[in-house]
């Protein structure tokens, strides 16, 4: 007993030593930490909400356990329908920024990479940059506004597209489902491109600047410099960048679809956060919330996990 | 370290997890409080000991309708005072001196009610003694599980109250819940005066069907869709103008032909085509009526001359509209006029009940008759008669004053015929427009013609209740602060304002006599200025008063905000003998339903079973709209209500409406 108290205190020294030695990387880390504690940890409590016939007055732990009831409402039952619907739409909506919005930041970074005057360089990347500060409602408040075709006003995109007959006159742009899709990737893009450059024009910068001097000694071209070092060099940061928007694929963001989207367009546009705020939210019931979120929030750590593995074996590059 | 940090980290998680979750209120604390409720209520309060402060927390999602001024504009009254923002509005000022209680304002600024019930709900009602909003149904929920005071044991130290309460059994009777408590003191309209009603251009009807001196030539066609409903006449407008269209398509002359024609023959003894339409003895159907749309839909050339003195290039007409897209429901109360078809049987959009002949709760937006009308909407909607943006939610714009207030303005290209809204407002908003009747349709199993709008004045969901976790002392002084609004003066200063704002020796007369306080002039000039002659608005924004809090509304206020052609539109309505639903009707088809229905713990949770929501009745109007995405059919209509629940949704409240019937 003694022997193994004694060893039990030594390994706390040691350890204690550990931390004493580098405190100050743990002094770093330590706002990280509260922070998941905070935010990520201490609202993992309210998931039993989704088990429960939550009733504000009484709490999470005094309302009434129903065990899967909600999920079966959800998936099965009166909501089944809005439910699947928005559990598609979030899917697509994020299949459609990774094929579409995922690849345009990097081509972005690689043109930045190619100007050669620093300050116009510079001074594109900061135009680029602006969108990503301007809020979701200043956003979509513009975006409404040109778009917008009523009987009388016409927005400046509505406008410009019947008169280059690519839609027909009279066309409500934002109240048909299937311009919701193509509106908010755009919008997207506009606004992110920039801002999301930034982590492949550091992965570009950090590339040695020898390997292009070599690829050049042996003849290589710009898009051979491109294909052979620029691509290898970004590779780690590429996948990462990919296994974490792998994981987000069911997190997309809803403020601006609740912002852009109406009755008419729940069909394309409804997603799960905007499902679980107005379900949740906007009609009080959080325990029907709770579950749709949990529901999301499983299939993202699911396919996170499964997007590591994959590289893992794929790539030898991966998150853990 | 890996196995430290793992360790650490799992701490956090149980850490988190047990912190989480609870409830600051256990079942016992509950109890405990019931009791505690009901050892204050044998009590009497008659001459208990009074707080020094109340806290009062109004929510109605809107930062001015609070009992704080919150206007950057500060508010200077006659006698020098000056309201600034943060300051007690007047009226509260004036009772806060008045009782001598301190009045505090602990409301959140723009939250709704129901966030308000909800958050609140999780500490137990305790930030706040007095709560006030649309907070009736969920009031007598929890008034029952004992967070709030039961009212109908305090009424001895409310004597206002209880008398009001006596003389006014309907009032009583909708703020009572299933256990019989009172829990809150209810808003009620001036109940049996006409609210909203059919406000239209009269001076287009004339220029369109009494003389061609004022058509201009049109270039317009419409492509129509509706076949008619009714079969009263020989013949039937609607089919003769569908008849006459060449190829499915209607112009201006054809459709104006047809309809003059038809009104010579089938009304040989009207003076003249527009009084078919028009004043006390109007007499059009929904077909007529649709007959009529169709004309001023072909006309833009004419009506924009008739309004503006010109011919307006690209002027859009819409014959029929709403207020603004959160009021697109009024257009389904176009089915009252195909055959009778209820669809609200109170002044709520989500009051979506009636009592069938039987006296029998029915939800009415999937009744057989009510899949009929949603397809004549979808008819009248594609024929462009009704605003093409009314059920657009994304967009915020004021519709009545696009349409009807900016008729002078340079440019204005839109221009709107026919609304159904609030008389005094409406008719302020543009001198020229005056009621009209309703359409004649038949009611229930009669087959006499009547003129009939469903929306009237009625006791509200809107109201307000004392916390039950308030100490005695701050439970009386909320009692005295509901009782003083039920006296004479309360009543005044809740409906018309302090004195400061008033005619000191002078009355204002309504049409049948009675004596009203009347507005002093600064009072008037205050409303123009800084709120376009709105005077409810500025009742509420700037002076406080008329809040959705307990007490019995005057119609005086409104009857002071009458002006152009809006004495006119009451008398149109009162000499035509209007019906409305009403409290005390015999035929349950006119009878007026509860406003809210009091629902019990399980009530709640079969309710969270289904999805009868605002939702479903985005589907009904991408039905009526036909967009891309709509159901295609009546039957995926049905089809939807059924998934959705309906036949719970509707037992729920069938059996807690029978309930509240005994």
């Amino acid at each position: 007993m003694k022997l193994s108290t004694k060893k039990q205190d030594y390994k706390v020294i040691r350890y204690a030593k550990i931390i004493l030695s580098d405190w100050r990387l743990y002094a770093l880390v330590l706002p990280i930490i509260l922070w998941y504690i905070v935010y990520a940890y201490k609202p993992m409590g309210g998931l039993l909400i989704a088990f429960k016939n939550f009733q504000p007055n009484l709490g999470v732990m005094d309302s009434d356990f129903v065990g899967l009831s909600n999920f079966i409402t959800l998936m099965q039952g009166a909501y089944a329908e809005q439910f699947w619907s928005a559990f598609r739409n979030t899917f697509l909506i994020s299949l459609y920024g990774l094929i579409f919005g995922f690849p345009i930041p990097i081509i972005a970074a690689l043109l930045f990479s190619e100007i050669g005057n620093a300050t116009f360089r510079r001074v594109m990347q900061t135009i680029t940059y602006l969108p990503h500060f301007l809020s979701e409602v200043t956003i979509t408040g513009l975006v409404l506004t040109l778009v917008y075709n009523g009987e009388v006003n016409t927005g400046v995109i509505a406008h410009f597209l019947m008169s280059i007959g690519a839609i027909p006159e009279g066309t409500q742009i934002i109240q048909q489902a299937a311009f919701f899709r193509p509106l908010y990737q755009i919008t997207g893009i506009w606004k992110e491109t920039g801002y999301s450059s930034i982590v492949y024009f550091a992965a570009i910068m950090s590339i040695s600047p020898t390997l292009y001097e070599a690829l050049k000694v042996d003849g290589g071209n710009k898009f051979q410099e491109i294909r052979f070092v620029t691509f290898p060099g970004m590779a780690p940061t590429l996948v990462i960048m990919i296994i974490l928007r792998i994981g987000n694929i069911l997190s997309v963001g809803y403020e601006r679809i609740i912002l852009l989207y109406n009755g008419n367009t729940y069909s394309t546009a409804d997603v799960i956060s905007s499902f679980v705020y107005r379900i949740g939210l906007e009609q009080g019931n959080q325990s029907l919330g709770s579950a749709a979120d949990m529901f999301n929030a499983l299939i993202g750590f699911a396919l996170v996990m499964g997007a590591n593995y994959i590289s893992r074996q794929v790539s030898e590059t991966s998150l853990w | 370290m890996k196995r430290f940090i793992v360790l650490l980290m799992g701490i956090v998680l149980t850490l988190s997890l047990a912190a989480c979750g609870g409830s600051k209120l256990p079942t016992q604390t509950t109890e405990t409080q019931a009791t505690d409720g009901a050892n204050q209520e044998t009590t009497s309060t008659g001459g208990g000991e009074l707080a020094e402060s109340l806290t009062i927390n109004i929510s109605n999602g809107n930062n001015q309708r609070t009992i704080t001024y919150n206007q950057a504009t500060p508010l200077t009254y006659p006698d020098g005072t000056v309201y600034n923002q943060g300051d007690l509005k007047p009226v509260w000022k004036y009772i806060q001196d008045k009782l001598g209680i301190e009045l505090k304002d602990v409301a959140i600024q723009d939250q709704t009610s129901k966030e308000m019930m909800d958050l609140n709900a999780a500490t137990n009602f305790e930030d706040a003694v007095v709560y006030g909003g649309s907070i009736g149904e969920d009031v007598m929920s929890y008034g029952a599980q004992g967070y709030f005071v039961d009212l109908s044991k305090r009424l001895d130290a409310m004597p206002n109250v209880k008398a009001y309460m006596e003389a006014n059994p309907d009032a009583a009777a909708a703020a009572t819940a299933y256990d019989g408590g009172m829990y809150h003191l209810p808003y009620v309209h001036p109940i049996g005066y006409y609210s909203r009603m059919f406000i239209g251009r009269d001076q287009w009807v004339m220029g369109l069907l009494d003389s061609a001196d004022a058509l201009v030539d049109e270039t317009e066609t419409l492509q129509v869709a509706y076949e008619g409903y009714w079969d009263r006449n020989a013949t039937n407008v609607v089919d003769l103008q569908n008849a006459a269209a060449s190829g499915g398509k209607l112009t201006r002359e054809v459709a104006l032909q047809v309809l003059l024609d038809y009104i010579k023959a089938t009304y040989p003894d009207l003076a003249k085509p527009s009084d078919l339409y028009l004043g006390v003895g109007a007499k059009y159907d929904i077909d007529e009526l649709v007959a009529l749309w169709r004309v001023v839909k072909l006309s833009p050339n004419t009506l924009s001359k008739l309004t503006t003195g010109n011919v307006v290039d690209g002027a859009v007409i819409s014959p029929f509209f709403v207020r603004a897209a959160g009021n697109r429901e009024d257009i389904i109360r176009l089915a009252n006029y195909f055959g009778g078809q209820r669809a609200f049987g109170t002044d709520s959009y989500g009051s979506k009940w009636y009592l069938d002949a039987n006296g029998e709760l029915e939800y009415s937006y999937d009744d057989e008759g009510m899949l009929e009308a949603y397809d004549y909407m979808k008819q009248l909607y594609s024929e462009g008669l009704i605003h093409s943006e009314f059920s657009d939610k994304t967009n915020k714009d004021d519709f009545r004053t696009s349409m009807f207030g900016m008729d002078q303005n340079e440019g204005q290209k839109q221009f709107g015929f026919m609304i159904y809204e609030w008389v005094a407002s409406t008719t302020a908003a543009n001198p020229t427009v005056v009621a009209m009747l309703p359409p004649v349709t038949t009611l229930g199993g009669s087959s006499e013609f009547v003129h009939f709008v469903e929306n009237t004045r009625v006791i509200k969901a809107e109201g307000w209740a004392i916390s039950a976790a308030s100490t005695e002392e701050e439970i009386n002084a909320a009692l005295k602060l509901f009782d003083y609004m039920y006296t004479e003066e309360g009543n005044v200063v809740q409906n018309f304002g302090i004195p400061g704002n008033l005619e000191e020796s002078e009355t204002f007369e309504g049409p049948d006599g009675t004596q009203f306080p009347k507005f002093n002039q600064w009072f008037m000039d205050s409303a123009l200025e800084l709120k376009n002659n709105d005077i409810s608005a500025f009742l509420r924004d700037f002076i406080g008063a008329i809040l959705p809090i307990g007490y019995q509304a005057s119609i005086g206020y409104e009857y002071q905000n009458t002006v152009n052609r809006g004495w006119e539109s009451w008398d149109i309505y009162l000499g035509a003998g209007v019906i409305t639903p009403n409290y005390e009707a015999e035929d349950p088809l006119l009878k007026l339903i509860p406003p809210i229905f009091s629902l019990t713990e399980q009530d709640k949770a079969k309710l969270a079973t289904t999805s009868i929501d605002e939702t479903t009745v985005d589907q009904i109007f991408l039905y009526i709209t036909g967009a891309d995405t709509a159901l295609k059919s009546k039957e995926d209509i049905l089809k939807l209500f059924t998934d959705s629940g309906v036949a719970t949704y509707e037992q729920v409240y069938q059996e807690a409406y029978k309930r509240m019937a005994q």
